[in-house]
């Protein structure tokens, strides 16, 4: 443990420093408040016992500012020779967490140093644990939104994304795009190459969604089955057509056979293409339900096709 | 505290002497330049230091000079610091003493 021990007082300083050295506790030394607060910065202290009465700055002040520029409690221990409940009451309300009696006397201090050490370690520990609980919840929060075969975002995901697209679409009177795409002839390939040959498909066609699709606030989610949506932002009807077909043919060119398809010996893929600047009485459904028929538009064509319903 | 700190109490003896003969000659300077806060603080100082080596009655001393030196209002005497050096070189000399009795044994 590490302790940072700060006293105007030589001979109080020397005499705390050999019992805590002793103690096999290592030793930080200042000689004021203002160094106190320096000394706590460049060292991360885990317990600061201080003098209360000190010049440039009075010990009261330097374990305020301790305690403001600290993220973590550290347990702040005050030294006085008078100890009155005026003083304990100001220790308390400055940050400190407990008062020692000058002269010291080694086995108080020794207990004390056990107690605290104790307690930073609790705190140490329910730290530690408060991090990987919020790091358990964030994993966990993301699993709810994330489809477990294909990695993109799931419907619930998508449905609450698309809300908030559509409403910043509306107030800043933005274009915003959404496709909805289908793997041609799935139940097909699916009963040709088993099922998981289907679902290598879906997580090669996910992938390449994903990387078509790389502008921070774009989004990709599976929507259900074979289905899959594209949501982009601040883009006009003629780039979400040229996106469209992009994606079209990448996921031809990726060459994935299909040999019972009747479009073509690999996989491929249609599109429908919805792209508008939201007025009053639009919502999320009016997108999905624009670009659901023209993606049957573009299946009715002959599918492997990209088709637009502004 | 002899006990205590073993090899290392001569050099905390050491600090004790070489920063309360500072104060000592610190003390008048101050008193007579009106310089409260820094007699505030040698007394508070010393008051504090010599409890460390069992001064107690010096420790007392110094403590109720420090309490009749409050910011800009002092009432004590240029006896009363008088009496204080004199208890200190007092105590400097039992300490002194003491210690040179024990190297002889």
């Amino acid at each position: 443990m590490k302790i940072l021990v700060v006293d105007d007082n030589n001979t109080d300083r020397l005499v705390m420093n050999t019992y805590l050295l002793r103690m096999g506790y290592e030793v930080v030394l200042g000689g004021n408040g203002l160094q106190a607060v320096e000394l706590y910065k460049e060292n991360q202290p885990d317990l600061v016992v201080m003098d209360v009465n000190m010049p440039e700055m009075n010990g009261y002040d330097a374990a305020q500012k301790i305690r403001q520029i600290s993220d973590e409690w550290i347990p702040i221990i005050f030294l006085s020779a008078r100890i009155g409940s005026e003083d304990i009451v100001k220790g308390i309300e400055a940050g400190g967490d407990d008062y020692l009696v000058k002269p010291i006397d080694h086995q108080v201090l020794e207990a004390k140093m056990k107690a605290m050490q104790r307690i930073a370690e609790m705190r140490h520990k329910l730290v530690e644990m408060a991090f990987e609980l919020k790091q358990a919840n964030a994993e966990l929060k993301q699993l709810v939104n994330i489809d477990g075969l294909t990695g993109l975002f799931n419907r619930r995901y998508l449905d609450d994304f698309l809300v908030r697209e559509v409403a910043r679409s509306k107030r800043y009177q933005q274009s915003l795009t959404v496709i909805l795409c289908d793997i041609d002839y799935f139940k097909v390939f699916n009963d040709t190459y088993g099922h998981l040959e289907g679902d290598d498909c879906l997580r090669g066609v996910s992938a390449i969604l994903k990387n078509s699709c790389r502008r921070p606030t774009d989004l990709v989610a599976r929507y259900g089955g074979e289905e899959f949506a594209i949501i982009l932002s601040d883009m006009d009807s003629e780039a979400a057509v040229i996106m469209a077909e992009t994606i079209r043919e990448a996921i031809e060119a990726e060459q994935i056979p299909h040999k019972k398809s009747l479009v073509s010996q690999v996989v491929t893929m249609s599109l429908g293409v919805c792209s508008l600047i939201p007025e009053h009485g639009d919502t999320p459904e009016t997108f999905l339900q624009k670009a659901d028929v023209a993606l049957y538009q573009a299946k009715q064509a002959g599918r492997n096709q990209v088709k637009m319903n502004a | 505290m002899r006990a205590a700190m073993g090899d290392i109490f001569n050099e905390i003896l050491a600090a004790f002497f070489n920063q309360s003969r500072m104060y000592m000659d610190e003390l008048k300077v101050a008193y007579e330049e009106k310089n409260y806060p820094v007699l505030e603080r040698i007394f508070h100082s010393l008051g504090s230091s010599s409890l460390n080596m069992g001064a107690e009655q010096l420790s007392g001393l110094a403590r109720d000079l420090e309490k009749k030196t409050i910011k800009d209002v002092c009432l004590i005497t240029f006896d009363d610091i008088d009496a204080l050096q004199v208890e200190y070189f007092l105590v400097e000399k039992v300490l002194n003493d003491l210690m040179s009795d024990e190297k002889s044994l």
